[in-house]
């Protein structure tokens, strides 16, 4: 597995979560720092690659972020510089895609209802992406049980 | 050019200026150097701690110089500055955003030391401007002398090999100001490291330098019984040995961490713990494993990095100078670490297989728990109120003997 510093990783996880969140794709996304689909692609996978810090301003920008909303805490722990397994941040993960889901909500997207569908829009999952549907999906669920969500007519509410 | 013969001062200045530097680099440069001058650590410590040479970062403060900090080196500026990543990296600068810089260097040259001026104004896009002055003074050919303390706690470290293993400057600095907060400098560090990569140092503390990542590292000189177990440590394989209570003549087994994270002994297909009288004996069984038994996940490495190495063994349990260390009126900790290294051995092997959960039982009694929770207790978990160990030492012994014959009927038969 590829490795890289800790600050990188939580920027690459950090603003995937907030793209996600915001239903920004990584074309759009690429456009708007001035990089294209496939850098982003690349950066948020766990092929090789970082953002660099010259870009921070302009991904901030796209996540209508400040800079410091990209970084960890003051109160992390320090790091020695000791390279880290890329691990990204991924919907095939159910507490990643959880993370989504809540974010998602706390941003008002649930204040009118929204279909299975129109969420799948919104994250960009194709059909094809029959995996991270799956999880969405059973994450869904466990959010009514757990009255995070509701259901109504077969959509879902805040 | 102005030459001052009398002080023999040379002093150069010239007249820079760069145009569309990126305004992020400059401002993060800014705000660390900032930081790391109110808290007096130099730009000597600075390199020293990113695992540069000295003047690394003496060049990259050169604001006519293209040189900035690399985004790689964000992740530790944090821990040499002792402060958050948030105070170093700018919240308010737009994307693309630049500056241009305008102004002088002045450097001053004597036998004594070198110093650079850096004078020089920013021009941001909104046509304010704000000045700057720098001064970067290296002392040169100061007699560098070694802290006794920490010469000392380095070599603690080195015997409890902490640097069996490649280690970043800055590493060893968190841990030290861990451990002993402020008490020693960066510099202090970086002589007592270079004393103790000096070719004439005692070769059971020799450290030599490497490089990881295009920062230096500090790691032990190995010699070849320690290159053995810590390749052993590497893939979790380590050569044991057991001498019977009744013989002097040893068993040589091998004791793994298996792909479940338990500690086993190896066994043969048949259940039985593969024994051997030999260290080379036991190794051919294991080159050969004619499926004779369930090879460890890492087995082929292990042996093949062991062709170049002295097979070394880790742990020799021998119950009877257990025995005859718990007879003498005070039990030595070295005494109470061999038993409870023998009382875990059984552990492992109670808890692979079905067929030795028997043994379990035996080490489940009143006298051998008591001795166990006391060394974990006070010795392994360092506990902050330190009991005496107070104990049965005859059911003690008996329990003992009971538990190693049934341990030794178990892997003999």
């Amino acid at each position: 597995m590829e490795k890289i510093t800790r600050l990188a990783l939580y920027v690459i996880n950090n603003s995937k979560k907030r793209r996600l969140i915001l239903g920004i794709s990584a074309k759009a996304f690429g456009r708007i720092i001035g990089k294209s689909e496939e850098f982003v692609q690349n950066i948020e996978s766990v092929r090789r690659g970082h953002y660099l810090h010259i870009d921070f301003p302009s991904i901030a920008n796209a996540l209508d972020w400040e800079i410091h909303d990209l970084l960890p805490p003051d109160n992390s722990p320090y790091s020695d510089g000791t390279l880290v397994d890329k691990v990204v941040f991924s919907l095939n993960n159910p507490l990643n895609a959880e993370e989504v889901i809540v974010g998602m909500k706390e941003i008002g997207y649930f204040k009118q209802e929204k279909s299975l569908n129109d969420i799948f829009e919104h994250l960009y999952l194709t059909e094809n992406m029959s995996e991270k549907r799956k999880v969405i999906n059973d994450l869904l669920e466990k959010l009514i049980s757990n009255n995070i969500l509701k259901l109504n007519n077969g959509k879902y509410l805040a | 050019m102005e030459e001052k013969e009398d002080n023999q001062i040379i002093s150069i200045t010239e007249h820079l200026s760069r145009q569309k530097v990126s305004r992020i680099d400059f401002e993060i440069l800014v705000n660390f150097y900032e930081i790391c001058k109110k808290k007096k650590i130099s730009e000597r410590e600075v390199s020293f701690l990113m695992g540069k040479v000295n003047k690394y970062f003496s060049e990259i403060l050169n604001p006519f110089f293209k040189e900035h900090i690399k985004t790689e080196y964000l992740d530790i500026l944090p821990a040499i500055a002792s402060t958050g990543i948030r105070k170093i990296i700018p919240n308010d600068i737009s994307p693309k955003e630049t500056i241009d810089i305008r102004g002088t260097h002045t450097r001053e040259t004597d036998k004594y030391s070198e110093v650079d001026y850096y004078k020089f104004t920013v021009t941001y896009k909104d046509g304010t401007t704000r000045n700057y002055r720098w001064k970067i003074e290296v002392t040169k050919g100061s007699r560098s002398k070694v802290n006794p303390e920490l010469l000392d706690i380095l070599k603690k470290l080195i015997s409890r090999h902490y640097f069996h293993k490649p280690k970043f400057a800055l590493n060893i600095y968190i841990i030290l100001k861990s451990r002993f907060k402020n008490a020693f400098s960066p510099l202090e560090l970086q002589i007592a490291l270079s004393k103790l990569t000096n070719k004439s140092v005692d070769p059971e503390f020799a450290l030599q330098e490497g490089v990881d990542n295009m920062r230096i590292t500090y790691s032990k000189i190995l010699n070849e019984t320690e290159k053995s177990l810590e390749h052993c440590q590497d893939h979790r394989i380590w050569i044991s040995r057991y001498i019977p209570i009744n013989t002097y003549e040893g068993q040589f087994f091998i004791w793994y961490e298996d792909s479940d994270e338990n500690d086993k002994l190896l066994t043969s297909i048949d259940g039985n713990v593969l024994l051997s009288s030999s260290i080379e004996e036991l190794l051919t069984l294991l080159k050969s494993n004619n499926d004779i038994f369930k090879a460890p996940v890492n087995l082929e490495a292990w042996l093949s990095g062991m062709e170049a190495l002295p097979p070394t063994i880790s742990v020799t349990y021998s119950p009877k100078e257990i025995i005859d260390g718990f007879e003498v009126d005070s039990v030595s900790v070295n005494t109470l670490a061999d038993f409870v290294n023998f009382y875990n051995l059984v552990g492992d092997l109670g808890c692979q297989d079905e067929r030795f959960e028997a043994l379990l039982e035996f080490r489940e009694v009143g006298e051998l728990t008591k001795v166990w929770d006391y060394f974990c207790n006070n010795h392994l978990f360092k506990a902050k109120k330190h009991k005496g160990l107070s104990f049965d030492k005859s059911k003690f012994v008996a329990d003992f003997r009971e538990l190693v014959v049934r341990f030794e009927s178990n892997i003999f038969s």
